[in-house]
């Protein structure tokens, strides 16, 4: 059951620091290590979840207790990124470490395989997750014995994707496929941004022979759009030749323009990840060239808008090989095609030209369109927004937030309408509107300050399971309000047939009183019966009367006598029953809670 | 991996769980009453030294809410106690136990309350010290306050009895 529960004690005790630093990696929340760090004004650290649902019942920092606001947060991207590496590496150090402080007599019969072989051996797409996941896991197997060796290296994969579904429902730091999903992409960038300049060369003087093949991309384009373009072809080239001798190298000899395009190659890899010249737009983090920061600013990236190509005419990108136009593009948030006509675009970068094509603006209504202005971070194929790991960030990259509303300043009609601008379900009372309302804001607010955020199809997986939570919950809560009213009437009954029985019992004493007060000589009635005998049926009123009630409250007591026995099965009755429900109702949340992290499945054990 | 209110609530307890079956503090032990639910615990606590109720053992309920730890638990005595901030039903009115919005008696300082890095642990230890000093200030259970206040050698010979009633002597 505590699978997956990581703690700082798990290290040895002779790395104190590891522990140390294990303890200060976590939220001191949710005790796990960090999810999208955030810092607060009293530098107390926090999932940016966490904070997030504690601020909202609470405006005080939950460590001092100074007050705080969910304004005065920031990112702590450092942070977070340590956080991340040290949860992927958590496992692999620990066993590691532990067979080192604990060794085994373990006889091997094969050598340790070499990672770095294996590695060497694994196909270009395996995720380094997934390397990491499999050393890890025979590590482990060859502490219980090693003679699995063989299968396991053999089952690589297999047990890798077993693995998966075992600790998803607990150890999803690791093994959601989420994570996977975003480390994968994350990792991928880096290795690439990093090597670019290396593999660029490489590929270039490869594909030197085949250059002129590639030239036929848009010979007549460069032609014409180098010597149109000094001022930019010269941001580029700070070395390389004038626009008319590229035009000439191009034209004639393969390599002189190998070679004047591997230095400009090499200049794009010596600087920072966005490329020469280029400044990373502080809002959507896409490569701007510095003269048209604010035109991008103004009329594209607030607006929601995509920008004309501006990198095209800066570099000779179109010229290169494809894997580099490739390697060049991936940075970008939406892969356009290198098309030449960059000529309008360049000349005049503000207008919207060639905007309407490109990924995410033609599916959206632009009612639809406005509100998303998380498209340019997410976009719809899952992919994570890229991340210039090494680049000085600006000084504010955060996405836009989800605000705060006021829920009870709108009415149904306006959240209704605020929910179906978030692609939210719409049903249900304002009460659960405002819920899911808050709810989304938190997970989508979370998401934003993440260093590795997740698709916006995860969040929506997330919402439909905290919907199904709340209707689960809103049973629970029902079934026990009606416990509770059952029970409170049972009470009523009962007390209503004991008092019933008390009253009864009080007529029939005050009753037999009065008869006796009847019999008894002083009393007798003036009656002009003669009969000798006492009558039982005496014609005066006052003594019918009594007899009367005495009757009356004797069959009263019967009858209540009767039903408290029947009031008392009753409320045993209703008791059981209760009980019963109580327990089902219990069983039902407790399944759910576990079963909740699993993939949907419908109505858990009933 | 979505983190909605349940899960993290459950994936917490176990974690609280898992520190104290690793490194329990002296004189408490504490854990859910059953594998299934995690919300509901059960937990021991002995009484401390040098106090009336050393020697005891106390069983006691703790109830956390969905939105743990958000929202403090409820900790409350099965066994009969006699002791100012203790109700009769059992029921524990400590400041750790009170979210700030809440303050029933209008005498805890915020910075004593429940916060969402307190613990289990925390709350335990805290009763273990309102056990060897009871705060008067606060009265859940009058007639212990007044006792206690007036008479500390009558108050120590009802807990001791008391006491000896829990341990079934």
């Amino acid at each position: 059951m505590s699978e997956g529960i990581t703690d700082p004690s798990d290290w040895p005790i002779e790395f104190k620091s590891l522990r140390e630093i294990d303890s200060h990696l976590r939220c001191p929340i949710c005790k796990e290590l960090l999810r999208a760090a955030v810092v607060l004004q009293c530098s107390h650290n926090f999932c940016s979840e966490c904070i997030r649902r504690h601020l909202d019942k609470e405006s005080s920092c939950p460590a001092c207790r100074v007050a705080t606001s969910t304004s005065q947060m920031r990112r702590n991207v450092a942070l977070d990124e340590i956080a991340n590496n040290f949860g992927d590496c958590r496992s692999l150090l620990l066993n590691t470490l532990m067979e080192a402080v604990q060794p085994k007599p373990v006889v091997r019969p094969v050598p340790p395989p070499q990672f770095v072989k294996e590695e060497s051996m694994d196909i270009d797409y395996d995720s380094p997750q997934q390397k990491r996941r499999r050393t890890s896991t025979r590590i482990t197997n060859r502490n219980v014995s090693s003679s699995q060796d063989h299968t396991d290296i053999a089952m690589g994969q297999v047990t890798l994707d077993d693995d998966k579904d075992d600790d998803f429902v607990l150890n999803h730091r690791d093994s959601s496929p989420l994570r996977h999903k975003g480390k994968n992409v994350h990792r991928s960038t880096g290795p690439v941004l990093r090597s670019r300049g290396g593999r660029a060369e490489q590929t270039l003087s490869q594909s030197s022979q085949s250059s002129q093949a590639d030239e036929r991309h848009e010979p007549t384009n460069l032609t014409k759009q180098e010597p149109s373009l000094p001022t930019a072809s010269d941001h580029f080239h700070n070395s390389a030749p004038a626009p008319a001798e590229v035009q000439a190298s191009l034209n004639s000899s393969t390599n002189i323009t190998s070679s004047t395009i591997t230095t400009s190659v090499a200049s794009i890899a010596s600087s920072p990840v966005i490329g020469p010249n280029l400044v990373a737009c502080p809002i959507c983090d896409k490569g701007i060239p510095e003269p048209y920061t604010n035109t991008h600013l103004d009329k594209f990236c607030l607006a929601g808008r995509t920008d004309p190509d501006y990198t095209v005419p800066y570099s000779l990108i179109s010229k290169q090989p494809a894997s580099v136009i490739a390697l060049y593009t991936k940075q970008g948030t939406s892969t356009r095609d290198v098309v030449p006509d960059t000529n309008s675009s360049l000349t005049k970068p503000g207008t919207p030209g060639r905007s309407v094509g490109s990924n995410s603006s033609t599916p959206n209504s632009p009612a639809r369109q406005s509100t998303m202005q998380w498209q340019p971070q997410m976009s719809s194929n899952g992919t994570a927004p890229r991340q210039p790991m090494f680049t000085p960030k600006p000084a504010a990259p955060e996405p836009k937030r989800i605000p705060k509303l006021t829920y009870s300043l709108l009415n149904d009609k306006q959240l209704r309408k605020k929910l179906q601008e978030l692609g939210l379900q719409t049903n249900g009372d304002k009460t659960l509107m405002a819920k899911r309302h808050a709810e989304f804001a938190t997970i989508f607010n979370a998401n934003c300050d993440s260093t590795r955020p997740k698709p916006l199809s995860e969040l929506m997986k997330a919402m439909q399971v905290w919907e199904r939570a709340y209707e689960k919950d809103l049973e629970v809560r029902e079934t026990q309000r009606r416990i509770l009213d059952q029970q409170q009437q049972a009470q009523r009954q009962i007390h209503a047939a004991k008092e019933a029985k008390r009253q009864a019992k009080e007529d029939a004493a005050a009753a037999a009183a009065r008869e006796a007060a009847m019999d008894s000589p002083g009393a007798t009635p003036p009656s002009s019966q003669s009969s000798n005998g006492r009558s039982t049926f005496v014609p005066n009123q006052a003594n019918s009367n009594a007899v009367n009630v005495a009757i009356a409250s004797a069959s009263a007591f019967a009858h209540a006598a009767k039903y408290a026995d029947e009031y008392a099965e009753l409320i045993a009755e209703v008791r059981n029953r209760l009980q019963a429900d109580k327990e089902k109702a219990l069983a039902n949340t407790t399944t759910t809670i576990t079963a909740e992290p699993a993939p949907p499945r419908s109505a858990p054990s009933q | 991996m979505h983190k909605t209110m349940g899960p993290t609530a459950l994936r917490r307890l176990m974690t609280e769980y898992r520190e104290l079956t690793l490194h329990a503090p002296e004189g408490i032990t504490a854990g859910p009453t059953t594998e299934e639910n995690f919300f509901e615990w059960e937990a021991l606590i002995e009484g401390p030294q040098d106090t009336p109720y050393e020697g005891g053992i106390f069983p006691a309920t703790l109830t956390f809410p969905k939105d743990y730890p958000l929202s403090p638990p409820v900790m409350k005595f099965t066994c009969e106690m006699f002791h100012p901030n203790i109700y009769q039903d059992g029921t524990v009115c400590i400041s750790i136990l009170h979210a700030p919005g809440d303050d029933p008696n209008m005498y805890e300082s915020s910075s004593e309350r429940w916060s969402p890095v307190q613990s289990v642990e925390k709350i335990l230890l805290s009763v273990l010290s309102m056990l060897a000093e009871p705060n008067d200030e606060s009265g859940a259970n009058i007639e212990a306050c007044k006792v206690w206040r007036a008479d500390r050698k009558h108050f120590d010979e009802i807990v001791r009895s008391t006491v000896r009633k829990t341990l079934g002597l």
